[in-house]
């Protein structure tokens, strides 16, 4: 039985699981330094506790929001050990090491993949469409910050509990919610959004000519101006699409719109 | 005009090496991504549109890359407050827009190469940490007891000092570039080009954002977003609808 007491810790240490990751065992340390007061706890024989470590600082990586799902389930399984209820401890780091990779993959997906890029997005563009509106700006930065923070403390806490509740059936419950649908979704709103921005964007008349008034929608587009955005859009998705890395992306147009910016000066 | 001293850059150096942190060692609640910290740190100048409009261009240069795994891209928060910085000693206070524009197109382009270095630096980070995973396996595999939270603390400390020594020394370089950037920003056809290339960098952003969602397999959302605007702007310019 994990105490309350022991589930605060390992919901706080849980924020430290990438620190110190390393090449050869990733978030070794970190999950080590989260499970380990209850390691303590269980293991109050030297030999015993020091056989739990060596388990715990072995290779390790996943998703950090989701990390304390496999830090749930992974003591559950010491806890059964302890009891004798599991004699094989290799099991542990077995189940483990076949966890961290589906876990991180829905993780990595709806995180990283879907939500941040559209997230942080809609932040810029309301910063490129409302220049000098910092209140409106700041709102929406907070709102991505928010949302993170929110997603951060649920999931840490809340996948505590799946895993301690559930042990290895967790993979079975995460799939039982759909997550990979919902991110799915939010790809698919996210792309409604860049075609808004590009939309907006290209069609917008005081991109090249800011004497016009900010509120004046009724202006037709300057449809040269149109063109030679849409001329920039399509080259940069075509480096992208030939892998060229986003540094070099940015280098390449911005050294070509800043010959054309003279050109068009001289 | 605002003077900026060395100590509002240390104070910026500072704040950003706290945001660094949640980049990958502590949180990962995005507070280390360019778009919050570039206005955070630009606060400390009193220059947080300044800062707003940095992050904003070099979250679209980043929209893609995270460090996942063993892919350790080019550092987006350290640059983002280089930029800050780097924008907020060469505006000097100014308030005029297409030097505000000028001046935050060169600080981009400055800490480009600032962000390529740090990505350096994290990798020696990593290799770093890698010597405190195997000091705490050698320790455990002893018998002796290991102090994990020590360790975790030493990891803590080594990123956020190698963050502070980046974006000080991105700082004291912007302050000897004063007087280049000075002679350029007299050149009204380089301040002609910096103010196109600013316009062009949201739509290399709109294709990150494409790309990273997978338009390929899903155009159509895209084309029902991009089809409502030119049916809705069509219908505006034509006077058949009212806003």
């Amino acid at each position: 039985m994990i105490t309350l007491k022991e589930r605060l810790r390992l919901f706080l240490r849980s924020f430290f699981v990438q620190t110190a990751w390393n090449y050869k065992g990733m978030q070794n340390l970190g999950f080590l330094y989260g499970v380990a007061p209850v390691l303590d706890r269980i293991w109050t024989d030297p030999k015993e506790r020091q056989e739990a470590y060596q388990r715990h600082i072995q290779y390790f990586n996943t998703h950090p929001y989701l990390a304390p799902v496999i830090m749930g389930v992974t003591l559950k399984m010491e806890q059964e050990l302890k009891e004798s209820k599991d004699p094989n401890p290799k099991l542990i780091t077995l189940v483990k090491n076949r966890m961290a990779g589906p876990v991180a993959a829905v993780g990595d997906v709806l995180f990283w993949e879907s939500l941040r890029p559209t997230m942080a997005a809609f932040g810029a563009f309301i910063v490129f469409f409302f220049p000098g509106e910092i209140l409106l700006a700041g709102i929406f930065i907070g709102a991505f910050l928010g949302v993170f923070t929110f997603l951060s403390f649920f999931y840490r806490a809340l996948g505590l509990q799946w895993g301690l509740r559930h042990g290895i059936g967790v993979v079975e419950y995460l799939k039982s919610m759909g997550l990979q649908t919902t991110a799915r979704r939010i790809k698919n709103m996210g792309l409604v959004f860049a075609g808004i921005f590009a939309g907006v964007y290209v069609t917008d008349p005081r991109i090249l000519d800011t004497t016009l008034a900010a509120d004046d929608l009724h202006l037709a587009p300057n449809w040269p101006a149109a063109g030679l955005l849409s001329a920039f859009l399509a080259f940069a998705f075509f480096l992208i699409r030939k892998k060229v890395p986003s540094t070099r992306i940015f280098l390449i147009i911005m050294t070509l719109a800043f010959a054309i910016g003279v050109f068009l000066w001289v | 005009m605002m003077e900026i001293s060395a100590v509002d850059i240390l104070a910026a150096a500072l704040v950003a090496g706290i945001l660094n942190l949640d980049q990958v060692q502590v949180g990962s609640f995005m507070l280390a991504r360019p778009i919050v910290t570039a206005p955070l740190v630009g606060a400390v100048f009193g220059e947080t549109a300044l800062g707003l409009w940095i992050g904003a261009s070099m979250e679209l240069i980043w929209l893609t890359v995270l460090p996942i795994g063993n892919f350790v891209p080019p550092d987006g928060q350290v640059a983002a407050a280089a930029a800050t910085i780097a924008g907020a000693v060469w505006l000097q206070g100014s308030h005029d827009f297409p030097t505000k524009v000028c001046v935050t197109m060169l600080a981009i382009t400055f800490a480009v190469p600032v962000g390529i270095l740090a990505r350096g630096a994290d990798r020696k980070i990593r290799e770093r940490s890698e010597k405190i995973a195997s000091y705490a396996e050698a320790v455990i595999e002893s018998g002796r007891e290991v102090h994990t939270s020590l360790l975790i603390l030493q990891a803590i400390g080594e990123t956020f000092v190698k963050s502070v020594a980046l974006t000080l020394g991105a700082g004291a370089l912007a302050v000897l570039l004063i007087p280049v950037v000075e002679k350029l920003l007299s050149e009204p056809g380089i301040c002609s080009g910096l103010w196109f290339a600013q316009f062009i960098l949201p739509v290399v952003g709109i294709a990150f954002l494409m790309e990273v969602l997978g338009i390929r397999e899903r155009w159509y959302y895209f084309l029902i977003g991009l089809g409502t605007i030119l049916i809705g702007k069509a219908l505006l310019v034509a006077g058949m609808i009212t806003p």
